[in-house]
């Protein structure tokens, strides 16, 4: 298959480049910040993308990411810190315990006779809590006193700490995103998307709804705890506010609807958007603001992006390509800032709101002729098919 | 016997002002089918106004009710005719009051810090005082929530069912088109019913004021209770939702008391659990047909 | 040979009892009509087939298997696929992967590449290949009827069941859709159609099932059904007689 093999010719390139980050920034003496920068984008990427599994495939909406990223962190905090296990040990551990959990969830949940997106929603959101104040209240797990991760020790063929993480970030990232990419292309895939445009209509036709949303939930689950697990490290010492906080299940829907959640791609490009803006408010000490910002992002998003950016960039990929180098090339040019960074995300924010406004004026001009608000024919997959065609 | 019989106390008080705080999303999601995540800031943020009024001016904050109770029913109409003008689904409109909700308790943040606040004691007698009636202590303040919630779900209650706006909103709650077609503006009965939400949610703010030290992260704390009470209480059912925060408020306590305050969440988030699987219409409400 | 076995179904909503001991067959090969007046359980009854409701007594066989307890998906596995009264795309699909994805389910696995290829098969039976790739919110009423059929049609089903499928449209479509229930029964297709287009039902039925009230009343070939009193008090009411 044509396209298969580029797509994972192309995990193959992505996987190769970044891997050989560390050395290059190395070899050309570039701050270590980049590194972290990187693997920190790489963790939003794969918690992004499982979550898009579930809510953007399937359409069950999830409140619930806090839930198997805090498995997983927790999960190898306490074998870790608390039973000494070795770390490499412990890390399948905290994807499996969390995917066990979420299989858990859905085996009461999607057994209801009544099941509604908002009472699943609101489930998710529960567990969640509940884990948390589970968490606080056993000393077997936290107790309120928080465990210490710091100065575990990580396999020396991996390298020093921050060479580690993002080595391991890196292969977690990507095994996640091409889940998400193989799911979506497959019947796996097809039947996700049944199920989140009508599931009744679905089932009858034959797709095994049960059985799929499981799948769903199950690698949403999976993912989140594994990547959780070595987020552990990151954390240093962990306690139950900074980990079961409002932060990842925001980021994550927030990421998600930014880059488009019928696409596996969708998640990857809003995290990295995401994720390069907020870091460069955060240095500004724009912390605060940066809350507001991002509240303000969703609703704007939720209002006026109908199928995220990554579509609308793969569709106008020349004004894409044109406005984001053209806005690095100003930026680098009058250096405006010192830092790298802030150049991609000048050129990153340019590239978004050029997506955006066209797409609001077209929606307008629509619905002022009369049409039905539809964006026309649903970019998505239609590729897929239509290729074998022509 | 005291401390069990106060602890029951206790809870049925702050039950009172869990349903008030409950009110507003019930009405709103059973009627106008919005779950607006916005209320927690609502309530958060009238309780800053409260306090802000205190502090800034000395105004008695149970007379600050004057002030917030008419703001935030503006707030909630124009909420309301906002969701209008836009036309989004549900899925849309929990992401949009999501975000409102993280941009309210941002803008608190940044204006009044994560310090804890409280209303000076000079200005708020309630907090302290009490009332002692067979061996048990009713506080005041939150005596005057618990009265305050009862009068108003029994109110919004009769007004739902004797009047003739609370026919209005629940037709247009059942069948929009049908409820037009007998001549009722579903539009202007949504507006007026999100700005009655929205104001005893202000209200719940304001006794949430009276009652303790306010700070950012409450608001989010509310989640469980707020949504426990909701789902068990029936979706628009105000004495159910009055009857499920008594509940919640008894249990939380009961727990509180019993393993220690960690274990209150836990007990309310397992309710919400329990009553979204089991019985998401809620205690009160009869199972519809089909 | 009968191809589904409908033995004492009944099915209440509460209060309401929808189906009240329904006992019928649908014979292989056939095309056999369902009606009977609004409110008599036609619906109802479709959905206990397909397996959306499960019943609360009695017992439907298709092709000698019990399928009354089966969830949906396994039954159209089985072989039995529906229509929707009001059609129920995928929105987010077009019409073309709207038949693509109902290929790789239904009654035979199917992969991602095949699926490809069969749709523009149904696309091209049921006349939509002019709007394969357009969005659903395009397409005529009409248009939305025969990607439902087409739909149910791709997962090759050997009992099809029709769920009014006439309602809305204009005569001339009317006749346009009934030229494709013949062709797709001349593809060895056994058919259930529920329909209150009496004409399409006289022109198409082998036999007439007449429903009212949850129960069958009568039974029979279409000239002998429809002239019984029976039906015509079903659905006049008595004053229909003295007409």
């Amino acid at each position: 298959m044509n396209r298969r093999r580029r797509t994972l010719l192309g995990f193959a390139a992505v996987a190769v480049i970044l891997g050989f980050f560390p050395a290059v920034q190395e070899a050309l003496d570039l701050p270590t910040f980049y590194v972290i920068f990187l693997f920190t984008t790489l963790f939003w990427v794969a918690q992004a993308s499982s979550w898009n599994i579930l809510t953007g495939f399937a359409g069950y909406f999830s409140f619930g990411q806090g839930a198997w990223y805090g498995i997983g962190v927790y999960a190898v905090s306490v074998l870790v810190g608390k039973h000494g296990w070795p770390f490499m040990a412990a890390l399948p551990m905290a994807g499996l315990l969390a995917g066990v959990a979420g299989l858990l969830l859905g085996m009461v949940v999607f057994r209801l006779r009544r099941l509604s997106g908002e009472i699943f929603a609101l489930t998710t959101l529960a567990i969640a809590f509940v884990l948390a104040a589970l968490a606080r209240l056993l000393p077997a797990i936290d107790g309120g006193t928080g465990i210490f991760m710091t100065g575990t020790p990580l396999p020396e063929f991996l390298g020093d700490f921050t060479t580690a993480m993002y080595l391991l970030t890196l292969v977690f990232s990507l095994l996640t995103v091409m889940a998400a990419y193989l799911i979506q292309d497959s019947r796996l895939g097809w039947g996700l998307f049944a199920i989140r445009d009508d599931e009744q209509v679905a089932d009858g036709l034959g797709v095994p709804v049960f059985r799929y949303k499981m799948t769903a939930l199950g690698a949403n689950a999976f993912f989140a705890g594994l990547m959780g697990g070595l987020w552990s490290l990151r954390l240093g010492f962990v306690t139950v506010d900074d980990v079961f906080n409002i932060r990842v299940p925001l980021f994550v829907i927030l990421m998600s609807v930014l880059g488009g959640m019928r696409h596996w791609m969708g998640p990857v490009v809003g995290a990295v958007i995401i994720t390069t803006i907020s870091d460069r408010l955060n240095s500004a000490g724009l912390a605060d603001v940066s809350q507001i910002i991002i509240g303000a992002l969703l609703v704007i998003l939720a209002l006026a992006v109908r199928e995220g950016v990554y579509l609308r960039m793969r569709d106008r990929w020349v004004t894409t390509a044109a406005v984001f180098f053209g806005a690095l090339a100003l930026v680098t040019l009058f250096d405006i800032n010192g830092s790298l960074i802030s150049d991609f995300a000048y050129a990153m924010v340019a590239t978004t709101l050029a997506m955006l406004v066209p797409s609001g004026v077209w929606e307008r001009m629509r619905a002022n002729r009369g049409g039905t608000g539809g964006d026309g024919p649903p970019e998505t997959l239609a590729d897929d098919l239509t290729e074998a065609n022509t | 016997m005291d401390l069990i019989s106060q602890g029951v106390v206790s809870g049925v008080l702050f039950g009172g002002l869990y349903a008030l705080m409950s009110l507003g999303l019930s009405l709103s999601w059973g009627a106008l089918k919005i779950i607006n995540l916005a209320h927690f800031s609502f309530i958060l943020l009238s309780a800053y106004i409260v306090y802000q009024l205190s502090v800034s001016y000395q105004i008695d904050p149970l007379l600050a009710m004057v002030v917030v109770v008419p703001i935030f029913f503006v707030i909630g109409a124009l909420m309301q005719m906002f969701f209008h003008a836009v036309d989004v689904d549900e899925f849309k409109s929990l992401i949009i009051t999501f975000g409102i909700f993280i941009i309210l308790q941002s803008l608190i943040q940044t204006v009044w810090s994560a310090d804890f606040r409280r209303i000076g004691i000079e200005l708020n007698p309630y907090a302290t005082q009490s009332i002692s009636f067979g061996g048990v202590a009713f506080p005041v303040s939150q005596l005057i929530a618990f009265v305050a919630a009862v009068l108003i779900a029994v109110g919004m209650s009769l007004l739902l069912s004797r009047t003739y706006f609370g026919k209005a909103v629940r037709a247009v709650a059942q069948d929009r088109s049908m409820a037009r077609a007998y001549g009722v503006d579903p539009r202007r009965v949504a507006v007026i019913l999100s700005g009655l939400a929205t104001s005893f949610s202000a209200l719940a703010g304001l006794f949430v004021a009276v009652g303790q030290s306010i700070f950012p992260g409450l608001a989010v704390g509310w989640f469980g209770i707020v949504f426990s009470v909701v789902i068990l209480g029936g979706l628009g059912n105000t004495l159910g939702t009055l009857t499920a925060g008594v509940v919640v408020g008894v249990a939380a306590n009961t727990a509180s008391v019993t393993w220690g305050p960690l274990s209150a969440p836990l007990v309310t988030f397992l309710i919400l659990i329990a009553a979204l699987l089991f019985r998401p219409e809620g205690l009160l409400t009869r199972r519809s047909v089909a | 040979m009968s191809l589904l076995e409908v033995t004492d179904v009944a099915k209440r909503f509460g209060g309401v009892v929808a189906l009240d001991g329904v006992t019928m067959r649908v014979d292989e090969g056939e095309i056999l009509g369902l009606v009977g007046p609004n409110g008599s359980g036609k619906s109802t009854l479709i959905n206990v087939l397909s397996g959306f409701y499960a019943g609360d007594q009695g017992r439907v066989d298709f092709a000698d298997t019990d399928v009354t307890s089966l969830p949906a998906n396994q039954v159209a596995a089985l072989g039995i696929a529906r229509t929707y009264q009001i059609p129920r795309p995928f929105d987010t699909m077009t019409p073309r992967e709207n038949i693509a994805v109902s290929y790789m389910f239904g009654q035979h696995r199917h992969s991602l590449a095949e699926a490809r290829e069969a749709a523009g098969e149904w696309l091209e039976f049921t006349g939509l290949g002019d709007v394969a790739d357009t969005g659903i919110n395009e397409l005529t009423l009409h248009q939305l009827k025969f990607l439902e059929l087409a739909r149910a049609l791709a997962t090759q089903p050997s009992l099809l069941l029709l769920d009014e499928v006439l309602a809305g449209l204009n005569p001339s479509e009317i006749n346009q859709s009934v030229e494709m229930i013949q062709r797709v029964h001349a593809r060895g297709i056994t058919l259930l159609i529920v329909e209150h287009v009496m004409r399409a039902v006289m022109a198409l039925s082998h036999r007439i099932v007449v429903l009212d009230q949850g129960k069958v009343i009568v039974e029979g070939e279409p000239e002998q059904v429809m002239a019984d009193p029976a039906v015509i008090r079903a659905y006049l009411g008595d004053r229909g007689l003295d007409a």
